[in-house]
């Protein structure tokens, strides 16, 4: 806890004081036309019945209420979706199997920030700029939107929406202590000058797993934003996120320290022509630095290797949206994305590894009439690593009645290799001997994975009763996968490990999700089913069996109740099914898991201070986080925190 | 069949029609007239735009009901000295509660109307021969829209001060009366705002928004819309800059809306032996909608026109 001291000194800052309010216009109020448009197109969210395609969405009730620490144990309760680790820094996120420790066919998004890294895939979960205490709301797209999003928005989507400054004022105090030497720290300051609002969060945090050694982390960050309304047309909204990540894995033998140091820059502009009319301009850059020391003794000698990674990414993107004609709202815009990459390790070479995306997208919605409507999506995207690409979508909204609404969609979504998967040649030396771990067999040109998307989808929800139905029936073919294989290089004793676009594989499956919300009481019961037929080309040699790479059953089930007294209780309860994490993953046996929570909340002179206990893994069915090397065992912490204006 | 005597009539009354309203244009230019014409200050902050609307459009409803008034304009700070050379007017029409409260600390002993004043915070004034056409909706206007357009209803959030306690009240009596909850949430200082807000917004079904200075600034509306939305609680507004802003449905009299019962009160004065009707809320109104807002919050909404047919 190094930082801790200087949380310290965020607390005292005093609020900027409230100017007297001038009493003498106030009947200008009711003619007042300076208001800035506060619920724009862009900040609209789009009911379940209404979007594309199947959403989960996560608020931030929900994310109290399963009181967890890391950010990726939050999607645990989306059907469909898995969360492991690999270790305790290491989360796996994947959304119908097909994962190994790189979950690489789903879009990570913060703020419409695309985290996903280009060498390896996945976001690297624990090193996110991003504090949990920030998160506004998470909507998850379960199914492909490359129509969207672009490529890599394979099978689903997470796209996570931090809170706007002006809902963080005063100071945000929390301190969590628990098994395992859990210790975490969450500072937060928001204010106020004139129209600009800002918060400044900070987080301290430590683990260390004692139950599978040499488990450890310990991570700093520190996040800025700014959301500046200039007048009631422009808004500008800055961001900017540290990151300081120190862990320790362990794999057989080999343990692996490792640091990681991230940082980005977000600028966004808005402009609100008309409540119809907005044009948004973002620009981004962002920079990860990993440095990971393998050690360890192997049959053929001592290994001690450093290996660097150097990751920047520059994306600029204008979007404007417009209703041409009534009941016609469309959305066009383009993008471009330089990514730029060095791991000397990772692909034997000194030079910077560049890979340029660019996009031209437009999405329709045409409400047809006041029970159809229709959404035509498509992106034409010319991305470095594979051949210039058109995604579609169409989707078509039907309301039964009031509160039924049936989807039908159909899209196609694209995946490009990632660098790792393009030309990896990954070299170790260890004694005499040098050994190629991965290399793209000469000759291979892995090309992108394509994917096509029937789904059918049964929503009941209507405004006033407390009940949300969501069903969803979908036939996903996956083609051109691109999977690993081994394959004997040259001069070389040992197997090295390639890729190339290997198989073909279809998931079918049904999810459902059915929520009972009122005032004090909450309960979600979701359910998936997963079915994978998978084939491989060419009958070389992999382990990845797809078709077990996803729990068939899975259901979760959220209960929550808040007491008059200020106590809130609430519970999750999880059914996996066995399936298999592919790569250095392992067959995970089925398991229960049930966590609790219970927290108290006093409010004095509208400041609040509160106490939440939780303990995970209540049965004590201890289970693989990924593989053997990591098991999720129970544990309890802490966490007290106070809010005050 | 028209007859010839009807015509004439006809063509009689548009005679007069346009002679009335030559009347009216001279009055404008202060030519003075008969004894018996009614004559009218209208006393503003300043003589902005708005105000000159306002004249204007009171003045041509006049007309339609054929009264003859002289018709002068101040602005409040060169109206006291005007008053001293020219004591004689039948009626002040008071622009705003600034003007209201100078003429209160400054009592005139001439029948006044206070028009563009809130009932928020408005209190029984204790001058006789003074009435006031408020600018803001009664409550139960309010609660109807809201069963209307949210009949799932049960509670209406407020948030409120010292100044908005009189609306409070009269919000919490007027609910009782249409089976509605009300869930009062008073705001004593700027940063107790947004925990008064986390109160209305969890254990209200609909915010309703008034104009309490205190409370609704730009400092605040972004956080208030921001935060009721993320929770799903819709806000009831003021103007139509809130429904633009992102209230699903706000209620609102406009510059014509109130012109026309201004120049009702006149023609009240003149039948009436020159008394003044009771302080009232406005009883013209428009109704504005946000369908996109509505629709994220799966709300149906029908066209204003036909929930004007229903609020009364």
């Amino acid at each position: 806890m190094k930082y801790a001291l200087y949380l310290l000194l965020m607390l005292p800052v005093p609020l900027l004081s409230t100017p007297a309010i001038a009493f003498e216009d106030r009947e200008e109020l009711y003619f007042d036309e300076e208001i800035p448009v506060v619920l724009t197109s862009s900040r609209l969210k789009q009911p379940i019945t209404e979007a594309p395609t199947a959403m989960t969405i996560i608020d931030r009730k929900k994310i109290e209420q399963l009181g967890v620490r890391e950010i990726a144990a939050l999607f645990q309760l989306v059907p469909g979706m898995i969360v492991g680790f690999k270790s305790g820094n290491w989360p796996v996120v994947t959304y119908h199997g097909m994962s190994d420790q790189y979950s690489r066919r789903m879009q990570i998004l913060i703020d419409g920030r695309a985290v996903y890294l280009p060498d390896v895939g996945g976001p690297d979960w624990s090193s996110l700029p991003l504090v949990i205490d920030d998160i506004e709301r998470i909507e998850i797209t379960r199914g492909s939107n490359a129509a969207t999003y672009g490529s890599n928005s394979f099978l689903g989507i997470i796209n996570i929406i931090t809170r706007h400054s002006s809902k963080s004022k005063g100071q945000f105090f929390s301190y969590t202590r628990g098994e395992n030497e859990i210790e975490r720290l969450v500072a937060r300051h928001g204010g106020t000058f004139g129209n600009l609002d800002y918060r400044i969060t900070l987080e301290d945090e430590e683990s260390n797993y004692y139950d599978a050694p040499q488990h450890f982390q310990s991570s700093q960050i520190l996040t800025f934003r700014a959301d500046y309304q200039i007048n009631n047309r422009d808004y500008l909204m800055y961001q900017s996120g540290y990151t300081d990540k120190t862990g320790m894995d362990r794999q057989s033998r080999i343990i692996f320290p490792s640091t990681t140091k991230r940082y980005f820059h977000q600028f966004e502009w808005f402009q609100t022509i008309s409540p119809e009319n907005e044009l948004k301009l973002q620009l981004y850059y962002s920079n990860l630095k990993n440095l990971t020391f393998y050690k360890g003794r192997i049959p053929s000698g001592i290994i001690n290797i450093e290996d660097n990674a150097y990751i920047q990414r520059y994306d600029v993107e204008a979007q404007y949206t417009f209703s041409p004609i009534k009941r016609l709202r469309a959305v066009m815009g383009i993008s471009s994305r330089q990514d730029k990459l060095k791991s000397p390790m990772g692909f034997s070479t000194d030079s910077t590894i560049k890979i340029a995306t660019h996009r031209l997208f437009s999405t329709l919605e045409f409400r047809a009439s006041p029970v159809w409507l229709i959404h035509f999506g498509t992106m034409f995207e010319a991305h470095d690593s594979m051949a210039k690409k058109l995604s579609p979508r169409v989707a078509v909204n039907y309301k039964i009645t009031e509160s039924e609404t049936i989807r039908l969609s159909v899209s196609r979504a694209y995946r490009a290799p990632l660098a790792f998967e393009k030309q990896a040649n990954r070299q170790i030396v260890i004694g005499p001997q040098t050994h190629t771990l991965f290399a793209i067999e000469p000759g291979v040109n892995v090309e992108a994975e394509e994917g096509t998307t029937i789904d059918l989808g049964y929503i009941i929800k209507a405004r006033g009763t407390p009940y949300t139905l969501d069903f969803r029936f979908y036939h996903e073919k996956l083609r051109q996968l691109i999977t690993p294989y081994g394959w004997l290089p040259a001069g070389n004793s040992t197997l090295a490990i390639g890729f190339d676009n290997y198989s073909n594989a279809t998931i079918r499956g049904f999810e459902s999700s059915i929520e009972y919300t009122t005032r004090n009481f909450n309960a979600l019961l979701t359910y998936s089913y997963t079915d994978i037929n998978y084939q491989h080309f060419g009958g070389t040699s992999t382990p990845y069996v797809y078709a077990d790479s996803a729990p068939k059953y899975k259901t979760s089930l959220l209960l929550a109740k808040q007491l008059e007294s200020g106590l809130t209780i609430s519970g999750t309860y999880h059914y996996i099914d066995e399936f298999l994490w592919l790569g250095i993953g392992d067959e995970v046996e089925s398991y229960d898991r049930l966590d609790l929570r219970i927290s108290a909340k006093v409010n004095i002179n509208r400041n609040n201070a509160s106490v939440a206990v939780v303990m995970q893994n209540v049965f004590t069915d201890d289970h693989y986080g990924f593989n053997q090397d990591y098991r999720f065992t129970q544990r309890l912490y802490m966490t007290f925190a106070m809010e005050f204006h | 069949m028209t007859t010839f005597s009807q015509q004439t009539h006809t063509t009689m009354m548009r005679i007069i029609r346009h002679i009335l309203v030559v009347i009216c244009l001279l009055m404008h230019h202060h030519v003075s007239l008969a004894d018996d014409t009614l004559k009218i200050a209208f006393v503003g902050k300043s003589e902005s735009k708005k105000q000159q609307d306002l004249i204007k459009q009171t003045q041509q409803e006049l007309q339609r009901k054929q009264l003859l008034v002289h018709a002068d304009t101040y602005a409040s700070d060169v109206f006291f000295k005007a008053l001293k050379k020219d004591p004689d007017y039948d009626l002040i029409v008071a622009i705003g509660s600034k003007v209201t409260q100078q003429l209160r600390r400054q009592p005139t002993g001439i029948p006044t109307v206070s028009i563009f004043i809130s009932s928020i915070g408005y209190k029984n004034d204790p001058l006789p021969q003074h009435t006031a056409i408020f600018i803001d909706q009664p409550p139960s206007r309010y609660l109807a829209l809201i069963k209307e357009i949210l009949p799932h209803s049960h509670t209406v959030s407020l948030l409120y001060s010292d100044y908005s306690d009189n609306f409070y009240q009269q919000l919490h009596q007027a609910a009782t009366q249409q089976q509605l909850q009300v869930n009062g949430q008073k705001v004593s200082n700027e940063n107790d705002i947004y925990s008064a807000l986390d109160n209305a917004v969890q254990n209200g079904d609909v915010l309703l928004a008034i104009p309490d200075p205190n409370i609704y600034n730009r400092r605040t509306i972004k956080t208030i819309f921001l935060t009721s939305y993320q929770d799903e609680i819709p806000i009831i507004g003021f103007s139509d800059s809130y429904t633009t802003a992102g209230a699903v449905s706000s209620l609102h009299s406009t510059i014509s809306d109130i012109s026309k019962q201004l120049a009702e009160t006149i023609v009240y004065f003149t039948q009436n032996g020159k008394t003044l009707p009771a302080s009232s809320y406005p009883r013209y109104f428009h109704i504005s909608t946000n369908s996109k807002v509505a629709n994220s919050l799966s709300i149906t909404l029908d066209e204003p026109s036909t929930l004007k047919k229903i609020i009364k």
